[in-house]
């Protein structure tokens, strides 16, 4: 595998990233890591060690919930939805971001 | 808000469903993995190896899955108690010993609390035992306090009384149940409120005030749980009678279990009402109608709202009043008549052990609380010895992220196993240690007191908590210890050469002085406890206790009231016809049992001063009584047969008598008396002085009356002389008595020198109890000193090989080694010397023939503690010295 420079997630995003990934409707854990793998184009490679752990933090929280269901081959996978206080918190972690990104962007442009 | 509740419920409860779940669900993220990998053309055998190691550790994902969920704390405690156990059964040296000093420490405050707990603490098992009091007198003469008072006395003050919503009074006699072998029980006479004012439920039913009419006499009785269950257990009992000192009674209740009465030490026994007192004792009704006959203690409850001064100062007017009322001017003298009462809480019940222990209790529980902080400092040294070798692995987990709070969980959890097992252990000789304390009074009969009772679930309860207690103590230090942990340096291998240096002298080496200290002060009087009680073994008793069985009758009054010496009589005769006895006589007390009967006497051409009083010890003895015992008579002659009821009456003095009372004149010949009236008695011989009632004191003037002009009466103790060993003629000589009556009982047979022994009790107690403190304060000396050392040799490892490769010799690095421990032991001996010095001299009253400062016993507790504290030093130093320096290099 190349050693192309992977980037390490800021602490706190892989949760937005999480449920940003679930908005589009349910997933599992392994839809999820490779759809973050595309999108970032192999930029960001999700550990699976951080991803499970997230994914039942959040649903502990209640912002998202899971349930079995079927997935390709007929094999059990565990599918995560998005709850409306998921919905609320991804708007809300949206905007954190977005600032925080804006002023970080600001600072490195004017310096 | 609820659908998380739910979550979290479900991963608590439901663990392994959710883990199940988990699994699943990683397993299915892995064949994902492997199938995609396949698909990127990768052989099967590849397309997994690559997977799983993309995936790294499952179970860390699984262990910070299920932290989410929160189930991880409790799992992770059970988790930790596992792996500290394993560790533990890894090293089951350093387990034993661990377990073993907390063991001791628990144990011992096990022990003493069960005693405080019983003695100072628990109330008594009756109805708002606060409200309880006691009434006393406090004369005007301030010697004197009188706690009994007359049944008349009793029955005003109840009728009159305000403060008090009820006020009982109650006796106790000991008595005979039965007609056949009959057993001592403990008889309380008592008000027919007794049960009522208490708040006592009895099974069946208490008194009715009736049955407390003097004269009346209702022969009723309430029997105490304990005996009850002697008897049978039968519920069926209630309505059948019994047998009392030879009165019938009708069982009407039992008493329910742990009620016993209001004195600790005294079995319950039988409740009977207080007009059976005249009655059961085949004395003169006359006692419960008169007013100067003090003999019944008297108990209150103040009414709710009444502060205690009000119903003292009530109480007190009321007294007053009854007293003018009823005592005439002539009869008004001191020191008992005037009177002002006084209340004392009554909720614990009375007891003889709390008056006497209580305050040595109160000592004893503060040195093993002591003894129980420095076997926790101790453990904590031992373990931080034991973690500062794991030091480089405990760096490598945190490095590893394990969080440092998980890492002082696993050491605590590991501390309360530890803490547990010990207590465990320690409540083993819990049991045993108590019982030593108890022999403080030996012939005291706790059986079926509460003060014999197993332990219950309060004693478990608080040493459960010590044991918890002690866990975080030294579970924390080690903790403490951890948050130093440099992780970047420890893992470099630099760490190592720089903990041990720096430093100032450190919590650690300052309790390490204070526990020599300790241990060298408890030796010092262990020393001198056990140099004293040598010294009184080897007292001349003046008798020779050896080979003589001793048997303490007490005949049935009714049947016995004159002619006990006829049943003495043929009794002696019987035993001299068994195969391998010597001899027999009789004594109304024998030496050294604790009592001795005094009597007023004057001697003949003797003018005493008025108001003057000679007073000497006497007893009464059989004929041969001297010879049997080994009291040589150096002038005159012994006491024989003819010296009988009719004949001349005679006494026997001894040395002391004769030499402070008669001036050395020859006493043969010489009379005495009891007092104006009474017949003059002649001196015909006089005994060796020997020890009577106090080992340690030269005999006072004593003398002895023949018995068979004195009767025993209804008490005395049989001596026979056996052939051979004396405790195996004990049974047949039982035997004998019962044969001869068996209403007789027979209280406890022994041998006079197993008798004399039990004088010794307190002593060998003192001696035995200090001596075991001595010991596990010199073990944990030891560990102490020895985990210092451990310590600082696993420190230093490494600056050890690099002074043995540069050529230090073996004995360098041992004396470097064991130099720190030398001079901790050396400072804590002389502090230890110092306090000792300053203190035993609190202790002179127990010694005998030894002063407080008897280098003998400061030598050998110098030398106890230097020898433990070199073999502490030498093992860990050797370890050391013997450590192979390119093992030492290459290991860092």
């Amino acid at each position: 595998m190349g050693k192309k420079s992977k980037t390490e997630l800021l602490a706190g995003t892989l949760d937005l990233i999480v449920l940003k990934m679930l908005q589009g409707g349910p997933a599992n854990g392994w839809d999820i890591t490779q759809r973050i793998q595309v999108l970032s184009e192999d930029v960001l490679r999700i550990n699976y060690g951080s991803l499970y752990p997230a994914l039942h933090r959040l649903e502990a929280r209640g912002w998202i919930t899971s349930e079995w269901g079927a997935s390709d081959n007929n094999r059990r996978a565990k599918f995560y939805k998005l709850t409306a206080a998921g919905r609320k918190q991804l708007e809300a972690e949206r905007a954190i971001w977005d600032r925080f990104a804006g002023a970080l962007e600001a600072i490195l442009d004017k310096a | 808000m609820l659908d998380r509740l739910r979550v979290r419920m479900r991963a608590l409860l439901r663990k392994n469903r959710a883990e199940q779940d988990l699994d699943e669900e990683l397993r299915y993220h892995l064949e994902k993995d492997i199938e995609r990998n396949i698909a990127r053309g990768l052989s099967p055998e590849e397309a997994r190896k690559t997977a799983l190691r993309g995936f790294g550790s499952i179970q860390q994902i699984k262990e910070q899955s299920r932290d989410a969920h929160g189930v991880r704390l409790v799992e992770e405690f059970w988790h930790d108690v596992r792996y500290g156990a394993r560790m533990l059964t890894r090293e089951p040296g350093f387990a034993s010993v661990v377990v073993l000093i907390l063991a001791l420490g628990s144990g011992a405050n096990t022990a003493v609390f069960s005693l405080v707990d019983q003695l100072l603490i628990r109330p008594l098992p009756v109805s708002n035992p606060d409200q309880l009091v006691r009434i006393e007198a406090d004369s005007l003469n301030p010697h004197f306090r009188n706690n009994i008072f007359s049944y008349p006395d009793y029955a005003d003050y109840r009728d009159l009384n305000q403060p008090m919503s009820g006020l009982l009074a109650y006796a106790e006699r000991d008595g005979l149940l039965g007609s056949e072998n009959p057993q001592r029980v403990s008889i309380n006479y008592v008000s027919a409120n007794y049960f009522d004012v208490l708040g006592v439920n009895v099974r069946g039913r208490g008194f009715l005030p009736d049955e407390e009419r003097p004269g009346y006499a209702a022969q009723v009785a309430v029997l105490d749980h304990g005996l009850w269950r002697r008897l049978g257990s039968n519920p069926e009992i209630i309505g059948k009678s019994i047998l009392l000192n030879g009165i019938t009674l009708t069982v009407i209740g039992i008493a329910p279990r742990g009620f016993n009465g209001l004195r600790l030490e005294r079995p319950g026994g039988v409740w009977v009402p207080v007009g059976m007192f005249p009655v059961l004792l085949h004395n003169e009704v006359g006692q419960l109608r008169e007013r100067r006959m003090a003999w019944l203690n008297v108990v209150g409850r103040i009414k709710p709202g009444f502060s205690v001064m009000a119903a003292r100062d009530s109480f007190d007017a009321t007294a007053r009043q009854v007293f003018e009322a009823n005592t005439a001017l002539a009869d008004r003298t001191l020191p008992f008549n005037e009177k002002r009462i006084v209340l004392e809480p009554a909720g614990r019940g009375s007891s003889v052990l709390r008056t006497d222990l209580g305050p040595a209790l109160t000592l004893l529980m503060v040195v093993v609380f002591l003894l129980l902080l420095t076997s926790c400092a101790n453990v904590a040294g031992l373990m931080l010895a034991r973690a500062s070798a794991k030091q480089k692995e405990i760096a490598v987990r945190l490095a590893l992220g394990a969080g440092r709070t998980r890492l002082a969980r696993l050491l605590l959890a590991q501390g309360l196993l530890l803490s547990l097992i010990g207590a465990t252990v320690g409540l083993v000789f819990a049991v045993p240690l108590r019982e030593l304390v108890l022999t403080f009074k030996p012939r005291l009969s706790v059986a079926d007191t509460p003060l014999k009772a197993p332990l219950d679930g309060r004693i478990l309860v608080f040493t459960l908590v010590v044991s918890a207690a002690t866990a975080v103590l030294f579970g924390l230090a080690p903790f403490l210890q951890s948050r130093k942990i440099d992780v970047a340096a420890e893992l470099k291998g630099s760490a190592a050469t720089l903990g041990a240096g720096g430093r100032g002298p450190g919590l650690r080496s300052i309790l390490v002085v204070g526990q020599v200290a300790l241990a060298v002060a408890v030796l010092v009087a262990a020393g001198l406890l056990s140099r004293s009680l040598r010294n009184l073994i080897a007292i001349d008793l003046g008798f020779k206790p050896d080979n003589i069985v001793v048997l303490p009758l007490e005949l049935p009054r009714a049947t016995y009231k004159d002619n006990a010496n006829q049943f003495y009589g043929i009794l002696k005769e019987r035993l001299r016809a068994l195969p391998a006895v010597d001899a027999v006589s009789t004594a109304s007390i024998i030496p050294l049992s604790g009592s001795v009967g005094s009597m007023p006497i004057q001697i003949e051409g003797r003018q005493l001063q008025q108001g003057q009083n000679l007073g000497v010890d006497f007893n009464q003895v059989g004929p041969g009584y001297h010879q049997l015992i080994g009291i040589p008579i150096v002038r005159g002659r012994g006491f024989d047969e003819h010296d009988a009821a009719g004949a001349k009456p005679v006494v026997i003095v001894n040395e002391a008598f004769a030499r402070s009372l008669l001036h050395d004149e020859d006493p043969i010949g010489k009379r005495i008396r009891q007092g104006e009236g009474q017949p003059w008695l002649e001196i015909v011989g006089v005994a060796r002085d020997y020890k009577t009632l106090s080992l340690t004191d030269p005999p006072p003037p004593h003398l002895d009356l023949p018995s068979l002009q004195h009767s025993h009466g209804q008490y005395a103790y049989i001596l026979v002389r056996a052939d051979g060993d004396a405790a195996s003629v004990i049974p047949a000589a039982t035997e004998q008595v019962k044969i001869l009556d068996p209403a007789v009982i027979v209280a406890g047979a022994t041998t006079l020198a197993s008798s004399v022994d039990e004088s010794l009790a307190p002593s060998r107690m003192a001696a035995a109890l200090i001596g075991v403190f001595g010991v596990v304060a010199l073990l944990l000396a030891g560990v102490g000193i020895y985990g210092v050392i451990a310590y600082a040799v696993n420190q230093r490892t490494r600056e050890i090989g690099i002074r043995m490769a540069l050529g230090a010799r073996r004995l360098d690095v041992l004396l470097m080694v064991a130099r720190r421990g030398g001079c901790l032991m050396l400072i804590g001996l002389i502090t230890g010397i110092a306090g000792a010095r300053a203190s035993t001299h609190l202790m002179t009253s127990l010694l005998y023939g030894v002063g407080p400062g008897d280098s003998i016993a400061f030598a050998a507790a110098a030398v106890l503690v230097v020898t433990a504290g070199l073999l502490a030093c030498y093992l860990p130093a050797r370890r050391a010295a013997s450590c192979d320096p390119i093992a030492a290099l290459r290991y860092e």
